[in-house]
């Protein structure tokens, strides 16, 4: 196109011409369909709250993370996500081992915090939505977290591997996690998973 | 200057609440006479608490362990009935079924064996110190008053309360400073004031009661057994000044008790400040 052309065309079907190029290019270096397995260690799980009445935002993690992904065609897309509720981690002792106990997690009875997808819809522009049943505290309930497709290529031995990364907001009390509210932290929590998956 | 909006919720679940719906109960059902009044003030006390505190979670069918508390203080009043019989080998039975309520929401993570464990060790404990408070206690409701055995309950639910807001679970530390409470006003206030005799049962149901608190604390709550234990060992301040062959003078056992209380106190300020405290 040259550049007189240009200039006279529209300003949003220049838009809409950017948004396909770049469509295509994000279709060029889709995911490679397959089993995969979370990697634990490149993989986090991330909460945040608002602590004290919501004066500050706090951020803790998990470590210990595992599960399945098989990534294709939305109808056979699904995630399976697993964390050990023991793998809290705040960088403070004392913290943990409260967030552990019944007054929060209660972790000894309720050990793991688990995410089973139901339906996964992907734009080319690898943003979508992964609706499923998060299962925290002994409870389960639907929860519907966005999605985004970060990347792929091959891992140091040669393993096919893809990132994603999924948030999302819960109440806290909806899973009978209600003590403390809201001086302590508030109820709605932020959800964030870093997850990078290696192909089976 | 400490936060008002979070110490003045504290103070009406955990001191107010108790001690008045143990006070009220004392006067309503004149004590004076019978010996089933104040284990049921006690027990009252403490629900009352447990209902203050823990109404915005708790759910029926029980989903978590400390929802099953109001089957355990059922369970506790069973001291009275146990008591009443004179038949002091049924005390471990009871604290047997008291320790499986607490415990059994753990066994799909911890295992039957170290279940089965946990319930005898604390069941033989429980049973130990039952024992223990239940001979220093007066046998009829209108024998002179003695004010260790409720002293000694005092002392050692409010250690443990304090200790497990510092270091474990605030939850449970305030259900263990009720019960401290509501045995204080059940078993000390002057007898002019509130009628009613700390015997026996009442000795009993509040030592389940601060056994299964103590329980939930170090089965959920990574309480160490050995703070368990140490609190445990306060209620030996009584037996062993009666070995000296002498009226146990109450002082001297209270002060006795106080060593391995302010010792659990102390470790628990020092596992919090270890910590970094937050």
């Amino acid at each position: 196109m040259n550049k007189a052309l240009l200039s006279r065309l529209p300003l949003s079907s220049l838009a809409l011409a950017s948004l396909l190029a770049a469509g295509a290019a994000h279709a060029d270096n889709a995911f490679p369909a397959g089993n995969y397995k979370i990697d634990p260690v490149h993989s986090v799980a991330y909460f945040e709250v608002g602590h004290a009445g919501g004066i500050s935002r706090f951020m803790g993690r998990f470590n210990d993370m595992s599960g399945d992904l098989v990534v294709g065609a939305p109808e056979k897309s699904r995630i399976k996500v697993d964390v050990k509720v023991d793998s809290v981690d705040t960088r403070n002792e004392g913290l943990d081992k409260h967030l552990k106990s019944p007054d929060f997690f209660n972790a000894v009875q309720f050990p793991t915090l688990s995410f089973v997808s139901t339906a996964v819809t992907l734009s080319p522009m690898g943003e979508g939505m992964v609706a499923g049943n998060l299962t925290l505290h002994g409870v389960t309930k639907p929860v519907t977290f966005k999605l985004r497709e970060v990347g792929t290529g091959s891992g140091p031995k040669g393993d096919t591997r893809v990132g994603y990364v999924a948030s999302s907001t819960i109440k806290r009390s909806d899973f009978g996690m209600s003590y403390g509210i809201p001086k302590a932290t508030t109820d709605e929590v932020d959800l964030r998973i870093n997850i990078e998956a290696v192909k089976q | 200057m400490p936060d008002s909006s979070f110490i003045f919720p504290l103070l009406l679940q955990s001191l107010l609440i108790p001690a008045a719906v143990c006070g009220a109960l004392l006067l309503m059902f004149n004590a004076s006479h019978r010996a089933w009044p104040v284990p049921v003030a006690i027990a009252a006390g403490l629900l009352a608490s447990y209902l203050a505190t823990y109404h915005a979670q708790w759910s029926f069918p029980p989903h978590q362990a400390l929802d099953w508390m109001p089957l355990v203080l059922l369970l506790a009043l069973g001291a009275i009935g146990v008591e009443r019989s004179g038949r002091p080998l049924l005390r471990l039975p009871l604290a047997l079924l008291v320790a499986a309520v607490v415990a059994w929401p753990a066994l799909g993570s911890a295992g039957i064996a170290k279940i089965l464990l946990s319930i005898a060790s604390i069941a033989l404990l429980m049973t130990a110190c039952w024992s223990a408070l239940a001979q220093a206690a007066p046998r009829r409701p209108t024998a002179p008053r003695r004010p260790t055995p409720p002293l000694l309950l005092a002392m050692v639910a409010g250690g443990a309360g304090l200790a497990l807001m510092i270091d474990a679970s605030q939850l449970i530390g305030q259900l263990c400073g009720a019960l401290g409470i509501a045995a204080g006003v059940a078993g000390l206030l002057p007898r002019r004031r509130l009628p009613g005799n700390f015997g026996p049962a009442a000795a009993g149901v509040a030592v389940l009661l601060l056994g299964a608190l103590l329980a939930y604390a170090h089965i959920y709550a990574s309480f160490g057994l050995g703070l368990v234990l140490l609190l445990a060992a306060a209620f030996l301040a009584d037996p062993l000044m009666a070995l000296r062959r002498q009226p146990a003078a109450w002082l001297a056992s209270a002060v006795l008790a106080a060593l391995p209380v302010m010792a659990v106190v102390g470790l628990a300020v020092k596992a919090m400040q270890d910590s970094g405290g937050y």
